[in-house]
This record gives structure tokens, sequence and C-alpha cells, in this order.
């Protein structure tokens, strides 16, 4: 198994300005914050909403890279989205799964995973990304092989999917935890700063009004 | 006189460090389409803008704080000039453009139009360094004295109704002012403003 | 429906400056479904589910888009969730529903009515209901107006009695 920490930081690593992150609510938010490209991507985006937001943005802006960095709780709550990227197929989205089989942020915490997900039993989100349409999905579960597939996804025209299989529960020790979460933003931050970083790179005006 | 070139003379005298707190409506749009900066504080609310620059200049003593206020404005909040007096401000260059006029509520006039003098005003809550300008070498003269001393000056401009044509629209709102402006102090002062998040709230 | 309500419908999305339109069918909206379908200005997505739809838009105006989400009104409980993650978020986005369960509808679609207000409401989602036929087209401008400046969700209710 891999953890989640690290496979945030090899992605950061791949991704440039030109792309779009989108991130979900959860311990992906904190750790992708991490790369520095917080106020540059929409975070903290909430439950179920990860893919469709990304398939959103993918719509409108064709020629940009998108990326969805979800998670297994998260999509399951909204699998139909899948369904809806599959007959859309924007050649520009891609979904990263973070898939720990469990609903950790509902969870006991204390290093202690929550409660099963349907990917820790028999479902195989890869396998739906296929059904719905997406036929580039794959499952990874080393840190190479999801390297492979990332710099796959991130060349090649989508939809593309990766289901990364990870440890049920994220390293991070007790001390640091507050620092995580430290410099983030909160939600209407982050819409300013992401919706700036999008004038900027296409030239468009998204915020019009200032009122008081 | 006119409000633009007023600022278009302040902006050439200050440096990049100087915080700008400005009122609400054109005097934040003019103001930002002169100097862009994380420094400036722009669209604070009716009546808010002295008693908010007041509140900076306290707590950042060793910065210089200039506010740009309305009339009205100033006229809505009157009791903030005797609050700023009993600090004993040594930081802040407090300027009224004062257009004699409600504008931004349809252009009736406002009480500076009949016999109130806001300087009069200011010096009577305490502010001694208090004086009008009508002309523009003279609101130069009087900016730039107070910007080469230390002290709590205030400065009422007599300024022309109107503003310039083809003005950028400001997309900053309220909020995104508070952000930007809380991230900047937070990097000058090396200081946390914002929480940490604690939710995704 | 008559084709030439739908078409006031859809002229008065594309008047609004709408170019991006997300959602789940409903039959009495059928003929407006269709014609948005056919028009490319008002590119049109099919969710599975109107919580799905409501992240759709809301990732549309990070893009630069306009959008509106055209729900059935059954369809508003679905999306309540992603609504409020909207409205947190300050978001603007048009909500346009042919409201069942107002004057025109069969008695049993009452249920809808007792609902769909008060949860606006309590959302604080401000709407408008239309009723009129004349009224459709400046209502949703209004509202999109009112969605951009106050940045937030605003819906437009058009009933049976406007719409048969």
């Amino acid at each position: 198994m891999v953890n989640r920490a690290d496979l945030i930081s090899i992605f950061g690593e791949m991704v440039n300005d030109e792309m779009l992150v989108v991130t979900p609510i959860g311990s992906t938010t904190p750790l992708w914050e991490r790369t520095g490209r917080g106020p540059t991507s929409l975070t903290s985006v909430s439950l179920g909403m990860c893919t469709p937001t990304a398939l959103g943005l993918a719509l409108a802006l064709p020629h940009r890279k998108v990326i969805a960095l979800d998670s297994d709780g998260n999509l399951i709550l909204n699998l139909c989205s899948l369904g809806t990227v599959g007959n859309e197929r924007p050649k520009n989205l891609t979904i990263i799964v973070f898939d720990n089989g469990n609903y950790l942020s509902g969870g006991p915490g204390k290093g202690k995973p929550g409660m099963p997900t349907a990917t820790a039993g028999n479902m195989d989100l890869a396998a739906v990304g296929r059904g719905c349409g997406i036929e580039k999905a794959s499952i990874v579960r080393t840190e190479a092989e999801f390297k492979v597939a990332a710099e796959k996804a991130l060349k090649e025209d989508g939809p593309s999917m990766i289901v990364a299989k990870i440890d049920p529960v994220d390293v991070r020790q007790t001390k640091n935890f507050r620092e995580d979460r430290g410099p983030g933003q909160d939600t209407r931050e982050n819409k300013y700063s992401f919706a700036r970083h999008i004038e900027r790179l296409e030239n468009i005006k998204i915020l019009k009004r200032g009122g008081g | 006189m006119k409000r633009f070139d007023c600022f278009k003379s302040l902006a050439a005298m200050l440096g990049p460090d100087d915080i700008v707190v400005a009122n609400v409506g054109p005097i934040s749009r003019e103001w930002n389409a002169l100097r862009p900066s994380e420094a400036n504080l722009l669209q604070v609310n009716l009546g808010l803008c002295a008693a908010v620059g007041l509140g900076i200049a306290i707590t950042l003593p060793h910065r210089r704080v200039v506010i740009l206020d309305g009339d009205g404005n100033l006229l809505l909040n009157l009791a903030s000039l005797a609050d700023m007096a009993n600090q004993g401000l040594k930081n802040v260059l407090h300027i009224v453009l004062d257009n004699e006029t409600y504008e931004g509520g349809g252009g009736l006039p406002s009480a500076t139009a009949g016999k109130a003098d806001l300087a009069l005003i200011a010096k009577g809550a305490g502010i001694e360094n208090a004086r009008v300008v009508t002309v523009l070498d003279d609101f130069a003269q009087a900016a730039g004295d107070a910007l080469r001393s230390s002290g709590h000056r205030f400065i009422v401009a007599k300024v022309d109704k109107g503003t310039v044509e083809k003005l950028p629209t400001l997309t900053l709102d309220g909020k995104e002012g508070k952000y930007r402006f809380a991230r900047y102090i937070e990097r000058t002062e090396g200081k946390q403003i914002l929480r940490p998040r604690y939710t995704h709230i | 429906m008559e084709i030439e309500k739908a078409r006031i419908v859809v002229d008065g999305l594309k008047e609004a400056g709408i170019n991006f339109t997300v959602g789940l069918p409903d039959s009495q909206f059928h003929e407006v479904y269709e014609q948005i379908l056919q028009d490319p200005s008002l590119k049109y997505v099919g969710a599975g589910n109107e919580a799905e739809g409501a992240s759709i838009a809301m990732g549309a105006w990070f893009g630069g888009k306009k959008p509106a989400l055209i729900i059935a009104t059954s369809g508003l409980l679905v999306a309540t969730f992603s609504l409020a993650r909207l409205h947190l978020k300050e978001v603007p986005l048009l909500v346009l529903i042919p409201y069942r369960g107002d004057l025109g509808d069969p008695r049993w679609m009452g249920i809808y009515k007792q609902f769909v207000e008060p949860m606006l409401n309590s959302m604080d989602i401000p709407y408008k209901i239309v009723s009129r036929k004349d009224e459709i087209k400046q209502t949703i401008a209004d509202c999109q107006i009112c969605a951009e400046a106050w940045l937030k969700p605003v819906a437009v209710l058009v009933t049976g009695e406007a719409l048969w």
C-alpha cells in the first residue's frame, strides 16, 4: 500500500501552472495545499461535488487540463457523475481517486479508519468508470504505477481515471496536524484566489462587481 | 480641484509600504486605478473609514496609515474624529475628499455645502493640524508636509462633484478586499491574522 | 406545454446571458429541454442527479460561464446540499424550476408547495414565482442579475398557470 501524502507530493511535481486542480474536503485538501498550489486550485469542494465541479470546469475551458483529486467516499456519493463524464467525454479531464476504502473523515480519528466504503468490499471504481464510458480507467497500487499512470493521463487525451489504492489511514503526526491546516484558505478566500488565477490564465473576467 | 488629480499627486508621494484605507464608492475606484496595491484596504463602508483607519494605526504604530474619506462618510460618524485625537497618533494622514454632496445617494448636498466646516470640527475634536485646501498646489504641499513628518494630520480637500470618465470597474468586493489586505499584513508584519482553517467552512 | 411558451423560456435564458445549462428533465418542461438541447449556445449537460448538476454549474462558473440549473420541483430537494455549498462559497447560480403544486396543477401536487417555498426561505435562496406568461422573460433576467449581484443561487419558479 502507498500513502496519500506521498502520491500527492509526486503529483504536485507533475502539475504545472497551466493546469487546474479541484480537491475535496477531507485529508486531500491540506495535503495538496502543502505543494503550494492551494490558492490556484479549487479546494475543499464539498461531499460528492469534486468530480462534477471539475467536469463543469473542463467543459467551460476545453483547451485546459483539469484534474479532480477525488476520493472513494466522495465519488460514491455522486457516482452518477462518472456517467455524465462518460457521456460528455471531455478530452481535458482526469479524475484521480484516492481510494482508502473507508470514510476516514467520518471516523473516530486517532489514526483509526472509519466505516468501510463500498470499495472495501466488491466495488471496483475503475471498472465502474469503464462501464460509464471512461475507457482509460485503471487501478494503481504502487508509487511507480501511479507515476506512470499520472504521466500518461496528463499527456494523453482523456477523459481518464486513476484509482489509487492507498493506506486506510493517512500518515500524519498529531504534532503538525494543525500546521498542516495552518496556511489553508477558507472556502471564500479560495473562491477569490482561484477565480483570479483563471482570470489571469484565460484573460477573462469572472468576478465582476465590487460592492462594499 | 478634481479628486482624481489630488489622488494622482498623492499616489506619486506614497511609498509601497504606506497603508491606505479608502471609502466605498468612487474614492476606492479612482484610488485603485491610480495606485493598485495590496496595501490598500478598499470599499470600507459608510461611516467606518476613519474608525477602521484608527484601529490599524493603533495596532501598527510603525506603519503610516492614509485615510481617504468622504464628507458624507465622515459626517455619519463625526465622533471618530474625537476618538482619533485622543489617541495621540503619530502615523496618520486623514484626507477628506469633500465634494459637499451625497454623490452616491443621488447628488443631494451634504452639510459641508452649508455651514459645516470639517477642519474646524477636527480642531475642536483635538486634531491640531487640520486645514482646508481648495487648489491642487496647496493639496500637494499639505500632503507632502504631512508625509515628511510624523503626527496626525487632517486635510479637507474641496473637490468638484463627479468622477472621471472611463474609470475601470473595481471588481474587488469588500470580502475579497478583506482577505487580500489581511494576507498582505500577515506577510509584511509576520503575524497571523486569519485563523488556521479548522474545518472546510 | 405550448411550444411558443417553451420558446419564451429559452429566449429568456439567452437574453439573460445564460450560456451553460445543467439539468434533469421534468415532464412539464419537456419542450424547454428539447429546445435547449438543439441550441449549442446554451450547452446542455444532463446530470445524473440535481446535486451533481449544481456542482457542474459551479465548475462552469469558475470557467467563466453564466450557468443555469434547470430542474424539477422535486429535484430541488436533491440539490439542497450542493446549493447550500454554493451559497457558502458565494457562487451565483440561476435555478429554473417548473413549479408543481401551485394554481393550475392537480390537487395531489399540493404537497410540493408545502415544502418548496419554506425550504428556499430557510436556505436563504431568494426566489420569484411567475404565474403569467408575459412575466417569464423579465423575471429570468431580473433573477440572473440578482444572482450575480448577490453572489448566491436565485430561483425562478414557473407555475402551471404560466405554462399551460
